[in-house]
């Protein structure tokens, strides 16, 4: 095994670990948090500090890597419009 | 044209040209922008066309929906974003079964061979912990959620798999989460203790 795929399995333990060890009480699911895309992507454009009442979907986005895609194409897409 | 985001809202609920306009206008906002995120994919592309044309249809149908609290045009993209990347994951994955991603996702992990002794007797004993964990706590479809989600499968596949839509998945795997979080505590591991171990490598 070469050490990139070492680091890599290695990475995927932490991440493992990681999705269990921060579960919070109260989580947005994939399809509540794309009801505040709109809103959390606009603040990342404009350049302004993403509010408080965004914040779970800040928490969705660490955690669920596909969300986190969807994220930076909308924000890549939104760029020049 | 420049319109407020209300305007967007009424002139493509209205009828006659205002709406035909506002539909002109929007189709091609959304085209140039697919076409800007997905590089490979020209504006005439197919996956940028198909994507627009299905995005639209729910755009009229979810124009009430729209809050205000972002551009309308950046509310309208994000549908249409979310359509593409769904037909290029839905292209990627098609020919995997749900075997074979939670099989992935299980290859994915360390084995104790596979452990330095320069990497500590700790990290394997968590290792192991964890392992035991994926086996005996987790309920088949949980175990199942989770580890085809270790490999990187986006969940609206896993979700096609499991009979099941993407918030229900999300569901599946907070609960797992839970059971493993659990059961890692139950052993004895604090939660300070498993992040040390693990920031230590």
């Amino acid at each position: 095994m070469d050490a990139d795929s070492h680091s890599d399995r290695w990475s995927q333990l932490n991440r493992i670990v990681g999705m269990a060890m921060s579960v919070l009480p109260h989580e947005l699911g994939c399809d509540d948090c794309l009801e505040f895309f709109a809103a959390f992507a606009d603040y990342h454009l404009n350049g302004t500090a993403i509010p408080e009442s965004l914040r779970p979907v800040s928490e969705h986005l660490d955690r669920c890597p596909a969300c986190l895609e969807e994220m930076r194409i909308l924000v890549q897409a939104m760029k020049s419009e | 044209m420049q319109r407020t985001e209300s305007q967007w809202v009424d002139d493509l609920g209205s009828e006659g040209p205002f709406r035909e306009q506002a539909l002109t206008d929007l189709r091609s906002i959304l085209v140039a922008g697919l076409a800007r995120a997905f590089h490979e994919s020209g504006p005439d592309s197919i996956l940028v066309q198909d994507s627009v044309q299905e995005a639209l249809v729910l755009i009229l149908k979810r124009l009430e929906t729209f809050r205000g609290d972002s551009r309308f045009t950046t509310w309208a993209m994000s549908i249409a974003t979310r359509l593409a990347l769904s037909e290029l994951r839905r292209a990627r994955w098609k020919d995997v079964s749900l075997d074979e991603m939670s099989a992935a996702g299980r290859s994915s992990l360390p084995t104790s061979t596979e452990i330095p002794a320069s990497q500590g007797y700790e990290r394997e004993q968590l290792m192991a912990v964890v392992r035991t964990a994926i086996a005996d706590s987790l309920t088949p479809r949980q175990r199942d959620a989770i580890l085809a989600e270790l490999a990187d499968v986006p969940p609206e596949e896993i979700a096609i798999r499991l009979g099941t839509n993407r918030n229900a998945l999300y569901k599946v795997v907070y609960d797992g989460r839970v059971r493993l979080r659990q059961a890692i505590l139950r052993t004895g591991w604090s939660e300070a203790h498993v992040l040390e171990v693990l920031g230590g490598r």
